[in-house]
């Protein structure tokens, strides 16, 4: 009985963490993007508007639950629960979170990509339940998109794997304690980054949802607090991303003078800056280029960085770090090569 | 390189001996040859012009209704870009027969026009692709353009629009498929992959769409990410400006005009006013001419800065939208002070500008300008040396030199493809003679080649204006001599500008009292956006959204 | 890759720059002078309106959205203005009015915020004469 409490106990704490955690990067976006654009984002609601995504919910839950007429019903209904689910069950493997609850993962980054694989499920179910030619285009892009990027994901991480010679969080961090995996693994890094943009429907990557072309994507028939589930499963896998970036490659909770958990957070906000700065920047690839990365250069380098990894266990980190870099190097100007056309200036000729 | 009126003796003497001709006449003031001659021997008199005399360039496809009201009088405009002599060719047509041969298979993109002149005036053409109204619903009965139709008169009955629909022969009951739209169905209803056993895509992409640019409407026929076909339409933005202005004096129709590109209103401003000076033979005062020159050149940096937003948002980047909307503002707020208001000026008059530049105004113009520079290398700094943009918009949406001449494709869109033609330079009008006109120009003909020459020509646009500004000679702003209400004789009047979007052309018809008899926007983006069937033909859904935004389509023009 | 990092040093340059964007209801916005805004109608020393009643703005106006009512005046000759409205809601602010004013009897005033969620407050009386002023 007392371990049915203490379970369900660490769920609620866990979730409303989470969950005010992703209010927060909501927030954060609003107001980098705005400031970065010149703009104050939102203002009116409290200190800077820091209320501004509570309004938001609160807006989005006095709105209809409209369901199109020609959707699948049930499909259509629990579709934003799939999506939503997951962000919330990965949880279940962070560190802090297994100790406390007391479900301790001894394949826990496993555990991570194996629930976070269900997101894309919600999605597609959503695109296609909505009976909407946007939707569906959206809800398939989306399949295809989390598909091919998961492989090099994965495979990225079996690096940081092979170093800590365990799947499990902690001790992936505790493997960190002299050298964070950013400088042995730098190749794993940059791919895994890129990849898990892809998975996160972030800019460069942002196809399923692509405002410009797909109106809203898999969420264009979506209203009141379904769409603002699907908002909400976006944001927290944000944060969690984030959070797995840290552990993985920036030595977790580990820091100095101040206590782990501010490390862990500050760490965490830092990655979750940048992926908001490269929104405020880039324009977004199209279908079959954000394949062509995928299985012709991603899926490549991150097994060419499995063979590295292994090279650098048997001599040493030194030259793991050297391979690494150069790797990175050599994959950047191929992702690079995309934009190019034989032959030709960059300006136009001006003619009197 | 302006035709000077002695060389015009030479083209008529040719035109009169071409087959079928009635008579032919100088139109107007200006100097341009109008040939008259029958429905039947039209397409064979342009085909000869096109195929023989190097008029390749058919400018404006058109019509006015006969001074005596019995009849529709088709208008076509045709250019030689060698010499820039320009000929008209006017066919009457009685109402008892309003019929003529489609041109269209000359000029591909005669289809469209010729759609608007059914549309508008009821002309039945034979032998064309697909004839159905263009910018008015389906179910609307009458012609509006004809004097005998009578505006805001309701009481159509049901019955007369089930006529309707059955005569011009669009949405049709029991599925049938729209004439306009048949060759895109056609396509779509072609099995995909036989193995896949895949089905092709109908999809309506706008007029509620977000990278529609307004209210453009363009259906896709879909094979997986891949369009088989498209096929823009239009209409939802149509205001009945030309109809409007008939009622209206020709102050007014400056105003109203406005409206038409929202985006650049001193170009269509410019053009209308020019051919009022024509009309009625004012003459405009060099300051006025300066100012004229300064304003339209800061409205084309303007309108730059709405397709630069445009075509960052189109490809998914949303901070350039936000910088170039900084510059615009600031450049808005410079239209404010002088005119009064930010978009709809209503500021050009004939014989000058209404105000002249407010104490102050010059110097702080000048010094923005002087900065402008630093702001276009930020926009550069974001999209053009972004790699991401250049996949997306390199190689994609080529636009041939043959599309150009046949859809009379202009502007930088033209010069993209490495079409070296620029009004400013070849026809100048206001102060372009005495301030030296460059024109940027790039080889390919893709988005990324138009991009790159729009920001060209931003750069070239702030030095014209900074020079028309610093080179402002002193003198009255207006014409004193311009009545207050202006009464042209009767004639025609034809003028172009180089607006941001290419050849912009107002055509004004007057009888003689304070209202325009016909009044017709030739219309740059209507030419550009019905190139964009054949432009999307094989891209994919991104690239779809990428090259609109290229394109630079203003509905408002687009439709009026 | 060279452009992507230029992009983003334009865009984190701008983040430590000050907002271009003002708080705008809490910072108002002047207008310049010739802005084409809100109409009213200036009074003359006397009190009365430096309207004539000449209709010559109504008969410019385009949109035909300007509506004068006036009654012969008494005491000699012209007119006396009774009622001056503008409808805003068919007016394009043109200004074609206010240009064609020669008694400068119409002007804008800078008043630009004149949204409203009633059709009815659209119209824009401008000048009524008091009754008891007639009496």
């Amino acid at each position: 009985m007392m371990v049915m409490l203490r379970v369900l106990l660490g769920i609620v704490i866990m979730i409303v963490i989470v969950l005010l955690n992703t209010v927060l990067v909501m927030w954060i976006e609003r107001k980098l993007l705005g400031h970065i654009q010149s703009r104050l984002g939102p203002m009116r609601t409290g200190f800077h508007g820091l209320l501004q995504p509570i309004a938001d919910a609160i807006k989005l839950l006095g709105k209809e639950d409209l369901v199109p007429a020609g959707a699948d019903r049930i499909l259509f209904l629990i579709a934003p629960l799939i999506a939503f689910t997951p962000s919330m069950l990965v949880y279940s493997a962070m560190p802090w979170v297994s100790e406390f609850a007391g479900m301790s993962f001894d394949v826990g980054i496993f555990m991570i990509f194996a629930i976070s694989a269900m997101f894309p499920v919600g999605v597609l179910v959503a695109g296609w339940a909505s009976h909407n030619k946007y939707s569906l285009i959206g809800g398939f892009r989306s399949a295809a998109q989390q598909i091919s990027y998961e492989v090099p994901l994965i495979l990225a991480v079996m690096g940081v794997v092979m170093l800590a010679e365990s799947m499990k969080l902690s001790a992936i961090v505790e493997a960190q304690s002299n050298i964070w995996n950013i400088v042995t693994q730098p190749f794993a890094f940059v791919i895994f980054f890129i990849a898990m943009l892809a998975e996160l429907n972030r800019v460069p990557f942002d196809m399923p949802e692509a405002e410009s072309e797909l109106v809203a994507g898999f969420n264009t028939e979506y209203s009141s607090m379904r769409f603002a589930l699907f908002f909400l499963a976006e944001y927290a896998n944000v944060f969690t991303w984030s959070l797995i970036t840290v552990l993985l490659f920036f030595g977790g909770w580990a820091g100095p003078v101040l206590p782990g958990v501010v490390w862990l957070l500050a760490k965490t906000y830092a990655v979750v800056c940048l992926i908001i700065w490269m929104r405020a920047t880039f324009p977004r690839v199209r279908v079959d280029q954000l394949m062509d990365i995928g299985w012709k250069i991603l899926l490549p380098a991150s097994l060419l960085n499995v063979l590295l990894t292994a090279i650098g266990v048997v001599t040493n980190l030194v030259v793991l770090t050297v391979l690494g870099v150069v790797a990175t190097v050599v994959l950047i100007a191929l992702i690079a090569r995309l934009g190019t056309r034989a032959g030709d200036s960059l300006r136009a000729e001006v003619r009197p | 390189m302006m035709v000077a009126p002695a060389t015009i003796v030479p083209i008529a003497a040719s035109l009169a001996s071409l087959a079928g001709v009635i008579d032919v006449r100088p139109l107007g003031a200006g100097g341009i040859p109008r040939v008259s001659t029958s429905a039947a021997g039209v397409v064979e008199m342009l085909r000869t012009l096109r195929n023989d005399h190097g008029f390749a360039d058919l400018t404006l496809l058109t019509a006015e209704e006969t001074d005596s009201s019995d009849g529709v009088t088709l208008v076509y405009e045709l250019l030689r870009r060698a010499d820039h002599s320009r000929v008209v060719i006017g066919v009457d047509l009685l109402d008892s027969e309003l019929s003529a041969p489609s041109v269209s298979g000359i000029w591909a993109g005669a289809a469209p026009l010729e759609r608007e002149v059914y549309d508008l005036f009821g002309v039945d053409f034979t032998d064309h692709p697909g004839l159905s109204r263009i910018v008015l619903r389906d179910d609307f009965v009458g012609h509006p353009l004809r004097k005998s139709f009578v505006a805001g008169e309701t009481g159509v009955s049901a019955e007369q629009v089930a006529k309707a629909l059955e005569s011009h022969g669009d949405r049709l009951p029991g599925g049938e498929v729209p004439r306009a739209t048949a060759s895109l169905f056609a396509a779509a209803r072609k099995p995909g992959d036989p193995q896949l056993r895949s089905e092709r895509l109908i999809l309506n992409m706008g007029p509620q769409h977000p990278s529609m640019h307004g209210v453009l409407h363009l259906w896709l026929a879909l094979d997986g990410e891949q369009v088989v076909a498209a096929q823009p339409t239009h209409g939802y933005l149509h205001r009945c400006i030309e109809k409007l202005c008939e009622s209206r004096d020709h102050r007014a129709c400056t105003a109203l005009l406005d409206r038409c590109d929202y985006v650049s209103g001193f170009h269509t401003e410019l053009a209308h006013v020019l051919a009022i000076e024509e009309l009625a033979g004012i003459e405009s005062t060099p300051k006025a001419d300066h100012l004229r020159t300064a304003m339209s050149e800061l409205v084309r940096i303007t309108s730059h800065h709405t397709w630069y937003a445009a075509c960052g948002l189109d490809t998914g980047a949303l901070t350039p939208f936000l910088y170039a909307f900084i510059d615009r503002e600031l450049i808005l707020d410079f239209f404010e002070e002088v005119t009064g208001a930010r978009m709809m000026f209503n500021y050009f008059r004939p014989g000058g500008v209404k105000d002249d530049l407010p104490p102050g105004s010059a110097e702080r113009i000048i010094a923005y300008l002087k900065g402008f520079t630093r702001a276009v290398d930020e926009y550069e700094a974001l999209l053009t040396d972004n790699e991401i943009f250049r996949a997306r918009t390199r190689g994609v949406g080529i636009l041939s030199r043959q599309q150009i001449t046949d859809f009379g494709v202009t502007g930088p869109m033209a010069r993209a493809s490495g079409v070296d033609i620029d009004l400013r330079r070849d026809e100048p009008y206001a102060a372009y003679d005495r301030i030296p006109t460059r024109v940027a120009l790039a080889e390919v003909g893709d988005s990324f080649d138009r991009y790159v020459v729009r920001i060209a020509e931003m750069r070239e646009s702030a030095r014209i204006a900074l020079a028309a500004l610093e080179g402002l000679p002193e003198g009255p702003h207006l014409n004193p001599d311009v009545p207050r209400v202006i009464k042209p004789p009767r004639g025609t009047a034809f003028r172009w500008v180089e607006s941001p979007r290419g050849e912009l052309g107002v055509y004004v018809v007057s009888d003689g009292s304070s209202r325009p008899w016909r009044l017709k926007v030739r219309s740059p983006a209507f030419s550009n956006l019905h190139v964009c069937g054949q432009l999307l033909q094989g891209l994919r859904i991104g690239d779809v959204v990428a090259v609109l935004g290229s394109v630079d389509v203003v509905m408002g023009e687009i439709d009026r | 890759m060279i452009g992507m990092f230029k992009g983003m040093a334009t865009t984190i340059r701008h983040l430590f720059l000050p907002t271009f964007n003002a708080d705008y209801p809490n910072t108002p916005k002047v207008l310049p002078s010739r802005s084409r805004s809100s109409f009213e109608l200036p009074l003359g020393d006397d009190g009365a309106p430096l309207c004539k009643s000449c209709m010559l703005c109504a008969r410019s106006c385009p949109d035909s959205a300007i509506i004068i009512e006036s009654s012969k005046r008494e005491d000699g000759p012209g007119r006396v203005l009774e009622r001056f409205v503008i409808d805003l809601g068919l007016c394009m602010y043109c200004g074609i009015c206010v240009e064609s004013c020669g008694s400068a009897g119409l002007r804008h005033t800078g008043a630009f915020e004149s949204a409203t969620p009633w059709l009815s407050e659209t119209t824009l009386v401008l000048y009524e004469r008091q009754k008891e002023a007639v009496s």
